[in-house]
């Protein structure tokens, strides 16, 4: 997750995607890098896609995501995700119906504006690869 | 006549150009029309009567930054006045040059400092225009070592995180059960930690510019399970992440700031699999497929370029042995090997079987190499 360090522009130029979900079921854990889990298969239903239309194909429904959350050194420790909790999630599509986030904020008007800002201001996300279009 | 004299060596070397200019001289001195001159050659030659200058060429840069690896090419740029641009590398063993015209590709081939030079050359004259060029190399190593640990501050400024993070400064295959200190992972893990080392040449390099750590991780487990029956092997995908998924991780295990005087960076890794929450039953297998792309990273120029880069590949296979609920008594490591090589993300039948071994029919499932 790891958002402490990717500011939102660079967290757009770096993923495929900008949505918003809704945290259906938490996943599985497995050991990621030094003091951080990796989430997989966490089930969210996408309720908005922020990526304009022009610049990726919107998704829709329930989608599979994995995304990897610090836990050590507990200064740095990112928050545990809610089910039924609203996040917006900059994500790449996988193959399959799945999303990797690079970065994950809970979900407030604030940080819409925020995103819309940075698309307004010119940020676009990388190139669309071979699965980047999962709707 | 005037051929012979104006070429003679009493006057020194006499380019075709004035040659040419002596010719128009007596032409008009004497009413003489010039002599018809091959196209070639007149095309190289400013016409009869303008005022003639020399060839003049310019570098797009002083200096050329370049690093070792495929992917790291640098341009230079010339701008000339007339004629037709050679490139060369004074010192061919540091780097190579292709020019396409005007700019020159350069790709680094061993680190250190030489010069680019560009050579022009227009109506019998030849200028020459030269620009440092500086070679920088990171090299990377994988320390894993069965004896060996992570390397001590200060050389190394993580070192503490690192170790409370694995609870061990160990490196290589570690007893199971040991080597992550984070909840559930405790206790409950197979763990082979690892250090990249990457070593920045030459020493100028190391306190000109900044670096970046950035590790890729494409993976997939697998369950080998009995059947009902006892009699066949059942082979079904556990998860998988990626491909090529960012797992860089927090800044506090990843030092990318050379050390003095080493000119060395750290990044650390205790990545394992987890068996805590398995319920294979005894006799069972976990296997376990990882590809790292460990990437070191520079600025050049304001902007930042992949400079070095190599595969780490982990292989796992641990076997369930007892069901007391205690992972470290439960579970026997089979393999947790890392090597700088690349694992690709596919089970074959053969590959089940050099974990199985006997003689049981093997059934690979359709979604285990999605």
């Amino acid at each position: 997750m790891d958002d402490r360090q990717i500011r939102t522009r660079d967290a757009i130029e770096r993923t495929t995607h900008v949505v918003v979900g809704r945290l259906i079921e938490p996943g599985t854990i497995s050991p990621g890098p030094p003091g951080a889990h990796h989430i997989d298969e966490a089930k969210f239903r996408i309720e908005q896609t922020l990526t304009p239309r022009d610049m990726a194909a919107p998704i829709s429904g329930t989608v599979a995501l994995s995304y990897t959350r610090q836990v050590l050194p507990k200064a740095h420790a990112d928050p545990e995700l809610q089910r039924g909790g609203r996040y917006l999630l900059f994500a790449t599509a996988k193959p399959g119906r799945r999303l990797h986030a690079l970065k994950i904020v809970a979900h407030s008007e604030e940080a819409v504006r925020v995103v819309a800002s940075a698309f307004a201001g010119g940020a676009r996300h990388a190139a669309e690869g071979p699965h980047a279009r999962l709707a | 006549m005037r051929r012979q004299e104006l070429s003679s060596n009493a006057f020194g070397p006499v380019s075709v150009r004035e040659r040419r200019q002596a010719d128009a001289f007596f032409a008009d001195l004497i009413g003489a029309r010039p002599r018809h001159l091959a196209a070639s050659t007149a095309l190289e030659d400013a016409p009869t009567g303008a005022p003639v200058t020399a060839p003049t060429i310019t570098l797009s840069t002083s200096e050329v930054l370049v690093c070792v690896g495929g992917v790291n090419n640098a341009a230079i740029t010339a701008t000339t006045s007339a004629g037709v641009v050679s490139w060369s590398i004074d010192d061919p063993t540091r780097a190579s040059i292709s020019g396409s015209g005007n700019t020159a590709t350069i790709r680094g081939r061993h680190p250190g400092v030489t010069k680019v030079k560009a050579t022009l050359t227009s109506g019998g004259a030849t200028v020459t225009a030269t620009a440092r060029l500086l070679v920088i190399f990171v090299q990377l190593l994988l320390r894993n070592g069965t004896t060996e640990t992570i390397e001590p501050a200060p050389e190394n400024e993580d070192e503490a995180a690192e170790r409370a993070a694995a609870g061990t400064n160990q490196l290589g295959p570690l007893a199971m059960g040991t080597g992550r200190a984070d909840a559930p992972f405790a206790t409950a893990s197979y763990i082979s930690p690892i250090l990249v080392i990457g070593r920045v040449f030459p020493a100028e390099a190391a306190t000109r510019f900044t670096f970046r750590w950035q590790r890729l991780i494409t993976r997939r487990s697998w369950r080998i399970r009995r059947n009902a029956a006892g009699t066949r092997w059942s082979v079904t995908l556990r998860n998988q992440r990626g491909p090529l998924d960012d797992d860089t991780g927090d800044p506090d295990f990843n030092d990318a700031t050379p050390s003095t005087p080493g000119r060395r960076m750290y990044m650390y890794d205790n990545s394992g699999d987890f068996l805590g929450p398995e319920t294979l039953a005894v006799g069972e297998f976990i296997h376990h497929k990882k590809d790292f792309v460990y990437r070191v990273w520079i600025r050049l120029n304001g902007v930042w370029s992949i400079c070095s880069a190599i595969h780490v590949g982990q292989v796992i296979t641990a076997r369930r042995t007892a069901t007391s609920g205690t992972v470290a008594t439960d579970w026997t490591g089979i393999e947790n090997s890392t090597a700088i090589r690349r694992v690709n993300m596919t089970i074959t039948e053969p590959g089940v079987r050099a974990i199985v071994g006997g003689s049981d029919p093997i059934d690979v499932a359709a979604g285990a190499n999605p």
